[in-house]
């Protein structure tokens, strides 16, 4: 027993160091960017004001929800400024203030913050701030500063209270849709629009009529249906059985078949998401989204680390890649992260995924080449395909959208629902 | 032996009705019933179909609203765009131009 336990060390030891010869070739083949090929990428950049959150829902990713800290004016300085000053930012940026519930800090940090980003910003550069909260703490004096009109606002709510309730709930279990919902009557009160994101769970998909009849009173202007992923430290969905993805198709068919009878006053994101990509010049020849490109999204924490890729990987340690925060604007700052190990053996995986989604994937010129957290957290690394995520959010989403246009465009005279809208693309 | 004929006769016509059934489906096509394609393999087409909408609903934008002088008949090209020069409600409105 004890020579088969030491070949199963032996075994185990050449394992490794295959797989370290693995990454130093993967390493050596990655193509990162130098920092001149950087200008102008920058199109999200998510700000962690703090990783607190008044809530504790069942599903959430975050690891630190439970800590106190918040971003120092000199971090949000530091960041911004490295961004503007390295002409990363494009022209169209939106600043994500997330990660954590951003509305737990006071609106005297908000001004001071927005001031700072006022005073680096380079010209020719549209910010657009973005806070998407869970509404619990909004009141007459944050309605003053989310009436700002370069401001955005997302609120996460599930559904009526029996469906919300089920998931999103305080640290004492309590629920609190009737706390969201008094946020939303602010909302109202001060005329600020804004959309919805509304978790989908297994418990979710029976009730697609409750969802849009809800959705309609509510009035938002778009609704983004996000499902339960298998993300940081959730890493079981309630969606990840085989036939949910059968009982999704039905939901978002069920969805869609609303929206196309009564077409309501907000969009849909995913079927946008579609028809826009239908509708786009280039459908076909993209190979990345903003996810799987590096830098075009970059994720900054509240004790100024930095990581890129998908916002979930921000203060995400993995037994494969090590901590995926890739650098610290207080050290180095963000073009550092060009020369970091671990930056370049993540690149060169996302990189290699992306490759493979598009030699595999029929759906690619829809979502070119996912979300590495997915991949990531359900399959344990970067360089993968299939995950429950493409399944459900583009697959099963896709093949609804075409079957109806297909039917739809048939006939003579347009139908209503593909007429143009209003299009917040926050959610 | 009548209970075996029977049988056999019925199980023959079950066996045409079968085998009818069988060729009916089997050329479905040439009957102008299309295989269920999966939508993913119809996108060029599709998305071909909703730009063609997309274009058609565009409104023909208004030129008469173009120029100072987009409501008055221009003297230069008059007369080709004149057919009936003989019918006076052609003629154009001096009192109001």
């Amino acid at each position: 027993l004890a020579e088969l336990a030491r070949l199963a060390q032996l075994a185990e030891l050449a394992q490794l160091v295959a797989s370290r010869a693995e990454i130093m070739t993967a390493i050596a083949a990655a193509s990162p960017p130098d920092a001149a090929g950087l200008r102008g990428r920058l199109r999200l950049l998510v700000l962690q004001p703090t990783p607190f959150c008044n809530l504790s829902c069942d599903y959430c990713y975050l690891p630190q929800r439970d800590d106190r800290r918040r971003m120092s004016l000199d971090t949000v300085d530091a960041a911004v400024q490295q961004v503007f000053d390295g002409g990363l930012a494009a022209a169209q940026l939106s600043i994500v203030w997330h990660a954590g519930e951003p509305l737990v800090l006071p609106v005297s940090y908000y001004q001071d913050a927005f001031e700072i980003v006022q005073r680096r910003k380079s010209a020719g550069v549209d910010i657009t701030h973005h806070f998407q909260t869970n509404a619990t703490l909004i009141d007459d004096a944050r309605c003053a500063m989310l009436r700002r009109p370069d401001v955005r606002v997302g609120v996460s709510i599930d559904g009526p209270a029996w469906l919300h309730d089920l998931h999103r709930r305080t640290r004492h279990g309590a629920g609190t849709h009737a706390r969201v919902m008094r946020g939303v009557d602010k909302l109202r009160q001060h005329g600020i629009p804004f959309h919805v994101i509304c978790v989908v769970t297994e418990a979710s998909l029976h009730h697609a009529d409750e969802l849009f009849d809800f959705f309609v009173d509510l009035q938002p202007a778009a609704v983004c249906f996000n499902v339960e992923e298998v993300e940081g430290i959730h890493g079981r969905s309630s969606l990840a059985a085989p036939r949910t993805e059968v009982l999704f198709r039905k939901f978002i068919e069920r969805v869609l078949e609303r929206y196309r009878h009564d077409p309501p006053p907000f969009l849909i994101r995913e079927v946008d998401d579609v028809l826009r990509g239908l509708r786009d010049p280039s459908f076909g020849t993209m190979t990345t989204n903003g996810q799987n490109e590096p830098f075009a999204i970059l994720s900054v924490g509240s004790d100024g680390a930095i990581s890129t890729f998908s916002p979930e990987l921000l203060s995400i340690e993995h037994r494969r890649y090590g901590s995926l925060s890739f650098g610290n604007v207080h050290a180095g700052g963000v073009f550092d992260v060009l020369g970091d190990d671990r930056f370049r053996r993540a690149l060169a995986d996302v990189e290699a995924g992306t490759a493979r989604c598009r030699a595999s994937c029929e759906y690619f010129a829809f979502c070119r080449g996912g979300a590495p957290a997915n991949k990531l957290a359900e399959l344990g690394t970067f360089d993968a395909t299939e995950t429950m995520f493409c399944r459900l959010t583009q697959k099963a989403v896709v093949d609804v959208v075409l079957t109806a246009l297909d039917r739809d465009l048939q006939h003579a005279g347009r139908p209503a629902w593909l007429s143009a809208r209003a299009q917040p693309r926050n959610g | 032996v009548v209970s075996w004929t029977g049988t056999l006769m019925a199980s023959r016509r079950l066996r045409k009705a079968l085998a009818a059934v069988a060729l009916f489906v089997g050329t479905g096509p040439l009957f102008g019933i299309p295989p269920e394609r999966r939508p993913i393999e119809a996108v060029d087409d599709i998305r071909e179909r909703l730009l063609r909408s997309d274009s058609l609903s565009t409104p023909a934008p208004d030129r008469s609203l173009e120029g100072p002088f987009a409501q008055r008949p221009n003297w230069r090209n008059f007369w080709p765009n004149w057919p009936n020069w003989r019918d006076w409600r052609n003629w154009p409105n001096w009192r109001n131009w």
